[in-house]
């Protein structure tokens, strides 16, 4: 934190244009904010400079954007070279296995390049059985696969598994996620026909997937009827229309081959495929809205889960930055009180830290959305060092409980710290006196593994 | 949270999942350092990846568990130091990087209005005085604090407000002779 005040109130131009940048930066104390701001409002050529600042700030963090996410990239890929690496992933097998094999059985379409899958009977050695490529590990409605030389398409339970040459499909409004042995998962959007070649491989026929690729030394492979794009250890998104197909790289790289020309498209990058023939790579810069149909998914995941929780920073960064700002609020917004915690998190954490502006539109977002489980994240923000985020909590607090505990709103941003987080041991104190009173945060809606559909299935198995 | 010297000592008895959180900790910075030394992203991000690796091959040497951030930098500079000297990497050959130069970087044959903005942006971050450049790549690259990079630097808050508000006034100057609509 600076410190620059010499004259408690009044400010001149030349101080503050020191002043400017720091402000910028949210490391200026509360009284040099409160001194820079009212100078501001009355000087516009200090206002321009400031402006230019916050202009120059948002093209600065756009261009860095690639930048971080390949610092990122940087971090999986040394990684995934630790000897003795940790699962990263829920595992994946138990889940199969718990299942006693009915569900697999039913859709038991099972490991094998050359014979066509064929439905197994349930056993009690289910490790000994050859792997399934793909399972439907969570869905918005009806998906269905079709057994290579069937005709008929037949429905999927959540759990099921494919072999290799298995087409699925969604229908419209029906967005589903497949996991693969390897941890990779493969997203589709609605209206969506694909063929499970491997783990590593799949043919899109038409829609749209999103594909986050586990590392692997085999590369994964995704193929639609203009172009092959092989990716290692990356997220993509890609969609396939009758004629073009679009590639949007949100993570690692995704490498195009198509008509004999071959180009290497990076994470924020897009490219589309015409003919066969590859188009220019143009910047994405609102990744996080492009690919906003993979939400429905997310929030099925629970309300703690990491993938939201970048998401929603990521739309959240954009917040200020981008003439269309309150785009991305509103899109944070649709997520509900989804982004309770993700906002929260983003407030506590160190990197927020700098970001004064930000910050209070997070605690505004969290205070209007957010419900009662949320009681005991709001009385953590009332210790915030930022007046502001106090403010937000309390109104918050307030409206989810009637409770001021004697103190309002106004009081919580404009007292100091001190006084503050001796109040907001209060509300800790009536928090637990009162917390059986309040539901808790509710599970994730990950549906669980159905059993009963297997007999008919296997019905229509045998007949297929 | 853990700190730096908590995560190493759990490395050192064998959890590497300790170092997977220094790794995430600490990639987006030693990126960002890279990028100032050899100024080329693709290479800093190769030479980053070397680092964290040789750091944790190296762990037992690290005297002070709590300096963990510092010894990596240090690893860092000596990596790029070795790049930089290998006779083939000198900055005339960037061209020859195919994808860095496809980024616009140090790509000074190609005529500044043809690059996109982002690019040019980037170009003059890398002509930055090195104290500046340095600042900056560090600042944008990992949100941090003015505290946290003054530590990180051994310079006061106040050099790095002064680095970062003298590093942004440079880069308005000469992107606002190159694109006046800019700004």
């Amino acid at each position: 934190m600076l410190y620059f005040s010499r004259n408690k109130n009044l400010m001149t131009c030349e101080e503050s244009q020191n002043l400017l940048n720091a402000h910028l930066d949210g490391e200026l104390s509360v009284d040099d904010r409160a001194r820079l701001d009212a100078h501001l409002a009355e000087c516009s050529d200090c206002r321009a400079a400031y402006d230019a600042l916050l202009v120059q700030n948002g093209k600065l963090l756009s261009a860095f954007a690639p930048r971080r996410r390949a610092a990122q990239d940087v971090a999986n890929r040394v990684i995934s070279q630790l000897p003795h690496r940790s699962p990263r992933r829920i595992p994946w097998w138990p889940m199969l296995l718990s299942a006693a094999a009915g569900f697999a059985v039913a859709f038991g379409l099972f490991h094998g390049q050359t014979s066509p899958p064929v439905a197994i009977a349930p056993t009690t050695h289910p490790a000994s059985q050859p792997a399934p490529i793909a399972q439907l590990a969570l869905t918005t409605g009806a998906v269905e696969f079709r057994c290579p030389g069937d005709a008929q398409w037949s429905a999927m339970a959540t759990g099921g598994s494919v072999a290799s040459g298995t087409s699925v499909r969604t229908g419209p409004n029906v967005r589903c996620e497949f996991h693969t042995p390897d941890g990779s998962e493969i997203r589709l959007n609605a209206d969506t026909q694909l063929e499970m070649k491997s783990p590593r491989r799949f043919e899109l026929a038409q829609g749209q997937v999103w594909s986050t690729v586990a590392h692997a030394p085999q590369p994964f492979e995704a193929k639609t009827t203009m172009a092959l794009f092989t990716a290692m250890g990356t997220q993509f998104d890609l969609s396939a229309k009758p004629e073009a197909a679009v590639l949007t790289v949100v993570e690692g790289s995704v490498r195009v081959d198509g008509n004999g020309s071959q180009k290497t498209v990076e994470s924020g990058q897009r490219l589309t495929v015409t003919d066969g023939h590859l188009g220019e790579k143009t910047t994405v810069h609102d990744l996080a809205l492009a690919t906003r149909w993979v939400n429905e998914i997310l929030v099925m995941k629970g309300r703690d889960n990491p993938e939201l929780a970048k998401r929603i920073d990521d739309l959240f960064a954009q917040i200020g930055q981008q003439k269309m700002g309150f785009l991305f609020e509103e899109e944070i917004r649709a997520l509900g009180d989804h982004c309770v915690i993700p906002l929260t998190k983003y407030i506590e954490s160190d990197r927020s830290q700098h970001q004064p502006a930000q910050r209070a539109t997070a605690a505004r977002i969290v205070c209007d959305v957010a419900p009662q489980w949320a009681i005991p994240n709001l009385i953590e923000l009332l210790q915030d060092r930022d007046g502001e985020v106090r403010y937000y909590a309390a109104t918050a607090l307030r409206r989810l409980t009637g409770q001021g505990l004697g103190r309002s709103p106004e009081q919580w941003r404009n007292d100091n710290l001190f006084t503050c987080r001796q109040a907001a041991t209060q509300w800790g104190g009536w928090w637990k006196e009162n917390r059986e009173r309040y539901p808790g945060m509710p599970p994730a809606d990950l549906p669980k593994p159905k059993e009963t559909p297997v007999a008919k299935d296997r019905t229509e198995m045998k007949k297929g | 949270m853990d700190g730096d010297g908590d995560l190493v000592r759990q490395t050192m008895a064998g959890r590497t999942a300790a170092y997977e959180e220094l790794v995430r900790r600490w990639a987006a910075r030693v990126v960002a350092l890279c990028h100032a030394r050899v100024k080329n992203a693709a290479a800093a991000e190769d030479l980053a990846q070397e680092t964290l690796l040789r750091g944790f091959r190296g762990l037992k040497t690290l005297a002070d568990p709590d300096r963990f951030g510092s010894w990596l930098f240090g690893i860092a500079v000596r990596t790029c130091l070795d790049w930089l000297k290998s006779s083939q990497r000198t900055e005339v050959s960037y061209s020859a990087l195919g994808e860095a130069a496809e980024n616009g970087i140090a790509a000074k044959e190609i005529a500044p209005e043809s690059r996109e903005e982002t690019e040019q942006l980037m170009a003059e971050v890398q002509r930055l005085p090195e104290a500046y450049r340095e600042t900056i790549l560090l600042y944008y690259y990992q949100d941090a604090t003015y505290q946290e990079l003054a530590d990180l630097l051994g310079v006061s808050v106040a050099t790095i407000n002064a680095r970062l508000t003298k590093g942004r006034a440079m880069l308005r100057e000469k992107l606002g002779v190159l694109k006046p609509r800019l700004f």
